[in-house]
């Protein structure tokens, strides 16, 4: 017996559960297998997930854990929004309104009734980040819009499907606002493949269990969910925990945007306050309620025991309070394509900031905190056709109470691979010529910042037009509990013809270096993009100093930070590094020293 | 589009009446998340997205920002 309400033993529950996460899992490999485009076909920018009737989460599988949040209430939202009543076997729903539960405007969610025995048993539902959507600049990302209208074609709930047939007027509409319909018609099409193979499999989980013995199973592993989740929150210490962030555009001067948040842990509950934070800007940084409820709850899973069921149970003791109009929950018209991917890593990085005060060993520093957005466009002069492309990049996460942060890897609210070089030349007239890690980009600290990366891109074509959103190149990732911050992000342009980097601003006039569309450039140009690098954890004079020269000499870390930001004093002969044990000493003793002068 | 007013000050579940080429939302006066079909009117006519949000605001918002806050 498990102490569920219908007293479904555990073998059950594990067996229900894992072919229902199998099933999100089977839409996942469709998605993979059906795309037109890289970001659904190398880098997995979406989840799948099944509901009850009720629009009650069972299972998902987080390809993209930034969603999670955002279907746990789309789906529901948008069943209550257009009503059951008004649907019937074969119809696909669509919408990507980031008002109604999105998180932001190429996130297009689509839904499908699954019926047994002529009744509604439950939906399969995917979201997923459609690489072109129309707008502003070409890649669905518009980096300097203020208003949503700016940011593409936006779809209140639709049908995309009827009985079945296609609905010809939407996918009319579809196809003449994206600029790329050839890929948006294969990767609508990825969408309804995969919840065609979702709804055929959940009929044969039906056929096993019966529509009424499914109800009763998942009833029960959500109230499994719900207190094993409670029993983690209540072994954290009950409190009330502050923290504040902000974000900046790398205009001159910067401009910034405040999150702060209040965090109760109150017997078995969190609830995750954001009133206070700043008004909702003229900028696509705005989170939707989605953004800001992913975030918190990809957060709070992160200190939690990995293998709680992930359904609608897990979050129910969890409450997030974003007030309309402000910065965490954009109302209309507000802008918000970058939310997602940079607001979102920072609220995360907030989160655990407030909650590194109650559980310090669980908790970890910031991240890069940017997906380092790259977008660009054009006519492919091998193909004479329309090309998009959504370009992220990995950067340093940060360190943790037992290691080192990871290096080179993408935001952990997006778990995205980035394109494959291979693919990425393949495909678009740019050429790579350098990609590496950046040497001394992760915060100094007891347990060193993840490094980030290096990237120069030639352009090999007439006229490509290029648009870019960043975050993290103005403040540091931050570091914890003394540790340093990560490096800052940088994104600059080598004309061709000319020797030296520049960044946007210098090169193009732009307002900002860290936000900008629709540059345009040419044979020869250079792009380089330098991610941000992940803040440390703990003092960096206490690390382990044998740590310190294995990084030298890995080429993570420089001799001379070695020296200034760990005290670690190297010698180099013929390739090989020492160190000089008495002025190591003595430099770590002039650091706590200066250190205790400071407190 | 909102609640019919000779309703608003009773508390109770209301069912919003959306004309069909309405495609604006509102949200929930205490979390923020948006009421889709069904919204809760409190006492005091503000609307909430669950009875439970109603006792929030009253319980957890009210004590820590309301006027009377300590």
């Amino acid at each position: 017996m498990t102490g569920t309400p219908n007293g479904t033993d555990q073998v059950t529950l594990n067996v229900v559960y894992n072919r229902l996460v199998g099933i999100c899992k089977e839409m996942g490999s469709t998605m993979m297998r059906a795309a037109y485009s890289p970001i659904f076909s190398e880098s997995l920018d979406f989840s799948c997930v099944v509901f009850d009737r009720d629009g009650v989460m069972l299972a998902q599988s987080e390809f993209s854990p930034a969603q999670v949040g955002a279907i746990r209430f789309v789906v529901k939202w948008l069943i209550a929004e257009i009503g059951d009543d008004m649907l019937k076997p074969g119809d696909v729903v669509i919408h990507n309104d980031p008002y109604r539960g999105g998180v932001h405007m190429p996130e297009h969610v689509v839904i499908k009734a699954v019926y047994f025995e002529d009744e509604i048993f439950g939906y399969v539902a995917n979201i997923a980040h459609m690489s072109e959507i129309g707008g502003l600049a070409p890649g669905g990302f518009a980096a300097t819009a203020t208003e949503v209208y700016q940011e593409g074609l936006r779809l209140p709930p639709v049908w995309l499907m009827r009985g079945g047939e296609y609905v010809q007027d939407i996918w009319r509409v579809i196809m003449t606002n994206h600029r790329a319909p050839r890929y948006s018609w294969g990767d609508l099409h990825a969408m309804l493949a995969s919840l065609n193979v979702a709804e055929r499999r959940l009929q044969e989980v039906l056929e096993t269990y019966g529509a009424e013995g499914l109800s009763t199973i998942c009833a029960d592993l959500m109230a499994h969910a719900e207190r094993w989740m409670r029993a983690e929150i209540r072994a954290m210490p009950d409190g009330e925990y502050y923290f504040e962030d902000s974000i900046s555009n790398a205009t001159d001067p910067p401009q910034e945007d405040w999150f702060r948040l209040r965090v109760v842990i109150d017997g078995g509950g969190v609830i995750a306050d954001f009133t206070g934070s700043d008004p909702q800007g003229l900028h696509v940084m705005n989170c939707t309620y989605g953004v800001t409820a992913s975030a918190v709850y990809n957060a709070v899973l992160q200190l939690v025991d990995n293998d709680i069921p992930h359904n609608d149970g897990v979050y129910r003791p969890i409450t997030v309070i974003a007030p309309p109009g402000t910065v965490v929950n954009v109302i209309e018209p507000g802008a918000s394509v970058a939310g997602n991917t940079e607001t979102h890593p920072r609220l995360w990085a907030i989160v655990l900031g407030a909650l590194a005060q109650a559980v310090p060993e669980r908790a970890a520093a910031a991240t890069g905190g940017s997906s380092s957005n790259f977008l660009f466009g054009g006519t492919h002069p091998d193909t004479d056709q329309y090309y998009v492309h959504y370009h992220l990049e990995g950067v340093g996460w940060g360190g943790r109470a037992d290691a080192d942060g990871n290096s080179n890897q993408v935001v952990p609210n997006g778990n995205c691979p980035n394109t494959p070089v291979e693919i990425f030349e393949t495909r678009y007239p740019f050429v790579q010529t350098a990609y590496r890690l950046r040497r001394d980009s992760g915060g100094p600290g007891k347990h060193r910042g993840g490094l980030s990366t290096e990237r120069i891109m030639e352009v090999r074509t007439d006229d490509i037009t290029v648009s870019a959103v960043f975050n993290g190149m103005v403040k540091k990732p931050r570091g914890l509990f003394g540790a340093g911050g990560g490096a800052t992000s940088e994104l600059t342009v080598k004309r061709a013809g000319t020797d030296q980097f520049l960044t946007f601003r210098d090169a193009f006039g732009t307002r900002s270096n860290s936000r900008f569309a629709n540059i345009r450039l040419t044979h020869g140009d250079q792009v380089m993009i330098r991610t941000p690098g992940g803040g440390g954890y703990g003092l960096p004079w206490e690390r382990d100093v044998e740590l310190v020269r294995q990084d030298v000499e890995e080429d993570f870390v420089s001799v001379a930070a070695a020296a200034s930001d760990y005290g670690v004093v190297m010698m180099e002969s013929d390739g090989e590094f020492t160190v000089d044990n008495r002025a190591t000493a003595a430099r770590r003793a002039e650091m706590l020293a200066a250190a205790g002068e400071e407190e | 589009m909102s609640v019919d007013e000779k309703d608003a000050i009773v508390p109770g579940w209301r069912k919003l009446n959306w004309l069909w080429w309405d495609t604006h939302v509102i949200n929930c006066q205490m979390c923020g998340q948006m009421i889709p079909r069904d919204v809760w009117v409190a006492q005091d006519g503000l609307e909430f997205c669950t009875e439970e949000c109603d006792g929030l605001y009253r319980t957890y918002w009210l004590p820590r920002y309301g006027p009377n806050r300590k």
